[in-house]
């Protein structure tokens, strides 16, 4: 029997686990929630996967902030597609930008990433960690403001994910100010 | 009886034991065992004198009214004594003919004695198709003595010209059989023969029966195997060729004559072939020099002499043949044997190189005429009291045989004078002294064993001869049953009949034709070339040959797309017409419903694409995208479970293909010729529009009420579950899923065996030595953005995490970071779901299946971020394990529920409560559901192990140095490329 | 039963998916064939919807009433086709790689003994069987030589009995 090495079980993925068990099944009997935290217990130790090197801290507010900032961006850039696409007139014009990433981490980075491919109009084709580049391309960069507003726009998705998530030195070596 | 018969078993069996430990003189002993149904027989003349038969049934299959049925009536007598006694006598000389050294005496004794008890067998059948399986039987038997020598090619030739001819004719013999058993409603031959039916049916049957006799009793035109069966060693042509199998078709003849004689179809077939077989026999034999071939023609002769007067409607013939059939056996064998002793004293058959044998082995010359005389008909020998009964037969029944009684007579008086010619002259030929051929003159003195067996057949020969009345009043039982004429008499002198004159006449041109053989050889009147009967064979068999070449070529071409065009148009074909006559109208609904529309434009676009596609990834991506079409379908039409399957299955199947992909180049291989493109495309068209009609006429034709309306009831109370998919895979139809997963084994199985070139990598190397292969995977692939990839500043942090366990053996450009932290954090949330789909999928959707797909893409998805070193981690288990155990769970529930007192594969609903988890409802089906979701896992282990991680690990070759080599993406240098 | 007939298109779509799966099956790339059995597989699943009756809800107990229910018998029988389809397609594809391993290229041969009867028949109508040439009865006769022991010697014990 092996030992039991506590030191891979993140208690934030248990409570994950219980979570997401508990939504899946719609009931929160407290046995539900026990056989989550079971689950996720289990699972952690049966495969495991790295700690995830996370040395940040939750901000509620600014969460709040990142996540509603995202559904109007998306709201918005829906309608700018559209335009876009059915304009007969203008022909897009499209590039490849690259965008400098500030944050150390792999995670913003990686969040930054995503968020900007989800907002229409944006995709990242790479994503470079030695050095924290972003490729990204915009559908027609004219319409969408200019390649410095495209840019400006991705590092301020950057800062808001940082404020949400990352702690105050992360901040400091990004060179946000709070 | 059956005794008898277990003894010859037991015999043929201990056989070659026997012979390998005491050598020749096993022989001896297993003379013992014909004898014994000679003597048998000799117990038996009593009752068989009384006229009464013993017969002994044995009931063997009840359910189709088989036994056993053994009968001895006169006939049988006769013929159990001639298989016997002449069987030992054969026996007891072999033991001293062979070389002790020669091949195979084991085999050889243990099949000779396996034929003598299948003829005892035939010879005392009672019913009909047991009758045919000794026939067979001795078939067999005669094909391995005939091809004893298998060396050469001869004895082989010969062997198989013996059974091809023999199992022809006794082919047609069982259809014959079959046919009379259903008109006469029964296959035993005493109520056959009290009751013989009639009618056309009939009248087939017994012309097929007796093409299988006269093929084995060797007439025209049948007759060529047996001079080619003289490849034979000499004591098995003695047997087979004189006494018993040639027999056996003359047996079968006389069995059915008192029933069948009399109809027309039958005298026609008898009478024609066994005259014409008299004559060609005895010119045949005039011509040969080999002593064994001159007797072999000689008993096709007498083979067609006896057939015509055994297969006469009357009662005088068929006691001369009977009386013929008894002294031909005695005279023929013995001559055969005769000629073994001369055959092994000098070392030839040929009579123009033999002389003044007579006065080296006078004995042997005694015998040899003694066994001519009979077979000439010379008083008072057997074969002369025969012949003058059957010469007298003929005559006294000129009247009722007219108008063919004076051709008869003519021919038959003929066959006498060629036998008398050909006696004459094979008694010159092998002991006379000739001039113009050297001679020694040492007398030799053959071994008693050698000479004592002919010399007895000799001297029953005669003593048979001495006591006719004896001999008439065993035989008049059997030939008293024939239906016309006056009884016959056996007798050595009857006076100055015409009979007896007629013999006269024979022997002054028998004699004649003897002492002018000189110049009648110079008046060679040769057969006609495309006449002869062996020429025929040979160029049948050539011909079958020929046509079965061409039939095969033109058939089998074995070329993959023409089957399978050959299988489609056949399935055009045949359900077209079926199609046609269909009554449903084409009543069609245009759906409303926008998404499906949608989904089928899409379908149609992308099929049409795939078709033309000339770029693999194309047509893979394409099929892709109908695929998930049909999961879109799928859902709306109510069928959640298949649309979960359906899109898992996809993005694995389009996984699947993508690590193949890699490996082959990006363009098909040159189409096909354009001509046999419009062949396929007409042949997919005309199927796509038969599966339009199934599809609108199936649906409609439906009458009673589908099954399924009573299944949600069941699901529910049996079954213990909500979601009627499921309950009906893992629970209704679990037999079927059963099957499935096997299925999965073995396509796992199979994909792991074509990849792996030497045995199943077993390299699971813990996160410690992955050091070693730091960012060394795929560092041979060309990185173009390469310079974009330098760190910003010299002095910037390097960024060290690790989101997976072997990111880091990735080579850079291979490394996604994206992809990486995404998998890290959806990993667990995967797997939590795949459980929960598990648990509660027989409720709900969900179930084995897809829990195990969603298990294998979350793993698919860490080997794609992180290389084969990260699959190696996330597998916790041997994919081969994995797969077993899976089969074995869901095997061992379904066999548990057999022990637990219920049916296999029954399901149990156990309700119990728990303090913290309150009350838990458990179908046990749930363990068989968690089997398959192993074995599913395992499938998709073993398809990324090697599709995956092996092909990677074929890729990356590395140098001596350790040091990856560039240009590694052509396959491993271990496989030798084959020039086509 | 039922008023209406099927689903045009879904006719449509499944007589479509046959019809270009066939003639893709039809090809010697194994590739080809492979993509052709996933179009075919997918045809041959809608057919068995189509056949199943009009659309329906899911068949889950308590979330359709029984009447409104779509038919569950062929669904579960199309889930296992599906399955099988797929591991049949992982083995189809592993056996393209194989061939392009072993010979550079991914077609289905022609089956070689068939293509060596296809040979032999055509070499048999040129020319004559040597068997066919014709031997004398005599001649074969002549050949035939039994083993026989040496029987001058007199007593039945002869010398090669003795070991």
């Amino acid at each position: 029997m092996r030992r039991l090495r506590f030191r891979r079980i993140s208690w934030g993925t248990v409570f994950w686990v219980a979570l997401v068990w508990v939504l899946l099944w719609g009931d929160f009997h407290p046995g539900n929630i026990f056989a989550g935290a079971l689950i996720g217990i289990v699972v952690q130790e049966v495969l495991p996967l790295p700690r995830v090197p996370y040395s940040g801290r939750i901000h509620p507010f600014y969460l709040f902030k990142l996540v509603v900032r995202f559904f109007v961006d998306l709201f918005v850039a829906s309608f700018q597609l559209a335009a876009i696409a059915l304009n007969p007139r203008r022909l897009p014009r499209g590039a490849v930008i690259g965008v400098q990433t500030r944050s150390a981490s792999d995670l913003y980075l990686t969040l930054t990433a995503q968020i900007t491919t989800l907002v229409p109009g944006s995709v990242v084709v790479e994503a470079i960690r030695s050095n924290g580049m972003l490729y990204v391309h915009f559908i027609d960069v004219d319409f969408q403001g200019g390649i410095e507003a495209m840019k400006q726009g991705v590092l301020a998705t950057e800062e808001r994910v940082m404020r949400a998530i990352a702690s105050d030195e992360e901040l400091e070596q990004a060179g946000i100010t709070r | 009886m059956l005794q008898l018969l277990i003894a010859h078993l037991a015999a043929a069996l201990a056989a070659p034991a026997l012979v390998r430990w005491l050598g020749r003189r096993a022989f001896l002993l297993l003379a013992a065992v014909p004898a014994a149904s000679a003597v048998w027989a000799l117990t038996e003349t009593g009752s068989v004198l009384d006229g009464a038969e013993s017969i002994i049934r044995i009931p063997w299959v009840a359910a189709l009214d088989l036994d056993l049925v053994f009968r001895v009536d006169a006939l049988s007598w006769l013929l159990v004594l001639m298989v016997g006694g002449i069987g030992s006598g054969v026996l007891i000389y072999s033991s001293r003919y062979f070389s002790s050294r020669s091949t195979d005496l084991g085999r050889f004794a243990a099949v000779f004695v396996g034929f003598a008890g299948a003829m005892l067998g035939l010879v005392t059948s009672e019913n009909l198709v047991q009758l045919y399986i000794f026939w067979e039987l001795t078939t067999v038997f005669s094909y391995l003595l005939i091809g004893h020598y298998s060396d050469r090619v001869t004895s082989r030739r010969a062997a198989m010209k013996a059974i091809l001819v023999t199992t022809l004719g006794g082919l047609a013999m069982l259809a014959g059989i079959v046919v009379l058993g259903q008109e006469a409603g029964t296959y035993e031959l005493s109520s056959i023969l009290a009751n013989p039916p009639v009618g056309t049916a009939t009248a087939t049957a017994i012309a097929l029966i007796l093409v299988g006799a006269v093929s084995k009793s060797a007439l025209i035109p049948f007759h060529f195997w047996l001079p080619a069966a003289m490849a034979a060693p000499t004591p098995v042509s003695a047997y087979l060729h004189a006494a018993a199998m040639v027999k056996a078709g003359v047996y079968l003849v006389a069995r059915l004559a008192p029933g069948f004689s009399t109809l027309p179809i039958w005298q026609a077939i008898i009478g024609v072939l066994a005259l014409l077989t008299i004559v060609h026999g005895g010119v045949r034999a005039l011509r040969q020099s080999d002593l064994k071939l001159i007797l072999a023609f000689s008993t096709v002769s007498q083979l067609g002499m006896l057939i015509l007067l055994v297969g006469s409607p009357f009662q005088a013939g068929a006691l001369a043949g009977m009386a013929l059939l008894g002294a031909h056996a005695l005279f023929k064998a013995c001559l055969f044997l005769v000629v073994g002793i001369v055959d092994a004293t000098t070392g030839t058959r040929d009579l123009n190189l033999l002389s003044g044998i007579g006065r080296r082995m006078p004995v042997t010359a005694v015998i040899g005429a003694l066994g001519v005389a009979s077979m000439i008909g010379v008083a008072p020998f057997a074969g002369y009291v025969a012949k003058e009964a059957a010469l007298e037969a003929i005559i006294d029944g000129q009247a009722a045989l007219a108008p063919f009684g004076m051709p008869i007579l003519v021919i038959f008086a003929l066959g006498s004078a060629l036998t008398i010619a050909y006696g004459l002259r094979f008694w010159w030929g092998a002991f006379a002294t000739k001039r113009g051929v050297t001679a020694s003159l040492e007398v030799v003195r053959p071994p008693l064993l050698l000479v004592a067996p002919p010399m007895a057949m000799a001297l029953a020969g005669i003593a048979t001869a001495l006591l006719p009345g004896l001999g008439e009043t065993l035989l008049t039982p059997h030939a008293g049953s024939y239906p016309l004429g006056e009884p016959g008499h056996l007798a050595i002198w009857t006076g100055f009949t015409p009979a007896f004159l007629v013999t006269l006449g024979a022997f002054a041109v028998g004699g004649t034709v003897f002492l002018a053989r000189r110049h009648l050889s110079r008046m060679a009147f040769p057969w006609p070339e495309q006449w002869d009967g062996d020429r025929i064979y040979r160029n049948t068999l050539r011909r079958v040959d020929q046509a079965a070449a061409a039939i095969t070529t033109v058939v089998q071409r074995g070329s993959l797309p023409f089957y399978l065009g050959v299988l489609f148009l056949v399935a055009i074909v045949g359900a077209a017409p079926g199609l046609f006559r269909s009554t449903v109208g084409a009543n069609l609904w245009f759906g409303t419903d926008l998404i499906v529309i949608a989904a089928s434009v899409a379908i149609v676009a992308a099929t049409v694409l795939v078709v033309r596609a000339r770029r693999r990834v194309k047509a893979v991506v394409l099929a892709g995208i109908t695929g998930y079409s049909t999961a879109l379908i799928f859902l709306i039409y109510g069928a959640p479970d298949l649309a979960l399957t359906q899109v898992l299955v996809e993005t694995v199947t389009l996984v699947v293909f993508m690590l193949v992909l890699r490996r082959l180049p990006v363009y098909f291989s040159d189409r096909p010729l354009a001509a046999s493109r419009w062949v396929r495309l007409s042949i997919a068209s005309m199927l796509g529009l038969l599966v339009a009609a199934l599809a609108v006429i199936v649906p409609q034709s439906r009458v009673h009420d589908p099954i399924s309306d009573r299944i949600p009831t069941a699901a529910v109370e049996l079954g213990g579950g909500k979601n009627v998919v499921n309950v009906i895979l893992v629970d209704t139809r679990a037999w079927d899923t059963l099957g499935e997963i096997s299925v999965l084994l073995a396509a796992a199985t199979g994909v792991a065996s074509l990849i792996f070139l030497r045995h199943r990598s077993t390299e699971r190397p813990r996160p410690g030595s992955l050091e070693d292969v730091k960012a060394t995977l795929g560092a041979a692939e060309p990185d173009p953005i390469g310079n974009l990839r330098q760190p910003r500043s010299a002095d910037a942090p390097t960024r060290k995490a690790n989101w997976l366990v072997a990111g880091m053996t990735l080579a850079p450009h291979r490394r996604s970071v994206i992809l990486e932290v995404a998998v890290r954090f959806l990993y667990h949330t995967m797997i939590v779901f795949a459980v929960f789909l598990l648990v509660s999928g027989h409720n709900a959707p969900g179930g084995g299946f897809v829990a195990g797909l969603v298990v294998g893409i979350a793993i698919t998805a860490r080997y794609l971020a992180g290389g084969r070193y990260e699959l190696s981690a996330a597998a916790p288990l041997q994919p081969a394990f994995l797969l077993g155990m899976g089969l074995f769970i869901a095997g061992s529930t379904a066999l548990a529920s057999m022990i637990f007192g219920g049916e296999i594969l029954e399901s149990a609903i156990l309700h119990w409560t728990m303090p913290v988890f309150g009350e838990i409802k458990l179908v046990t089906s749930l363990f068989f559901d968690i089997g398959v979701f192993m074995v599913v896992i395992g499938l998709l282990l073993d398809i990324l192990r090697s599709l995956g991680a092996e092909l990677d690990h074929q890729g990356d070759v590395l140098d001596e140095d350790g040091e990856p080599v560039r240009q590694a993406l052509e396959p491993a240098g271990t496989i030798e490329r084959r020039e086509p | 039963m039922n008023v209406l007939g099927p689903d045009l298109f879904l006719v449509i779509a499944a007589a479509v998916l046959i019809a270009g799966g066939i003639y893709l099956v039809l090809e010697r790339s194994l590739t080809r064939i492979a993509v052709g059995l996933v179009l075919v597989g997918n045809g041959v699943n809608i057919l068995f919807l189509i056949t199943g009756g009009p659309r329906g809800g899911a068949p889950i107990v308590d979330l359709t009433p029984e009447e409104a229910m779509s038919d569950p018998l062929p669904q579960a029988m199309m889930l296992t086709a599906i399955v099988i389809t797929l591991a049949l397609t992982a083995f189809l594809v592993a056996m393209a790689h194989r061939s392009w391993q072993l010979h550079r290229h991914d077609e289905v041969q022609d089956d070689l003994e068939d293509r060596r009867i296809a040979r032999i028949a055509a070499l048999q109508s040129a020319q004559e069987r040597g068997d066919s040439v014709r031997v004398t009865l005599d001649e074969e006769a002549a050949e035939v030589r039994d083993e026989t022991a040496d029987i001058t010697e007199e007593h039945w014990l002869a010398e090669e009995d003795v070991r």
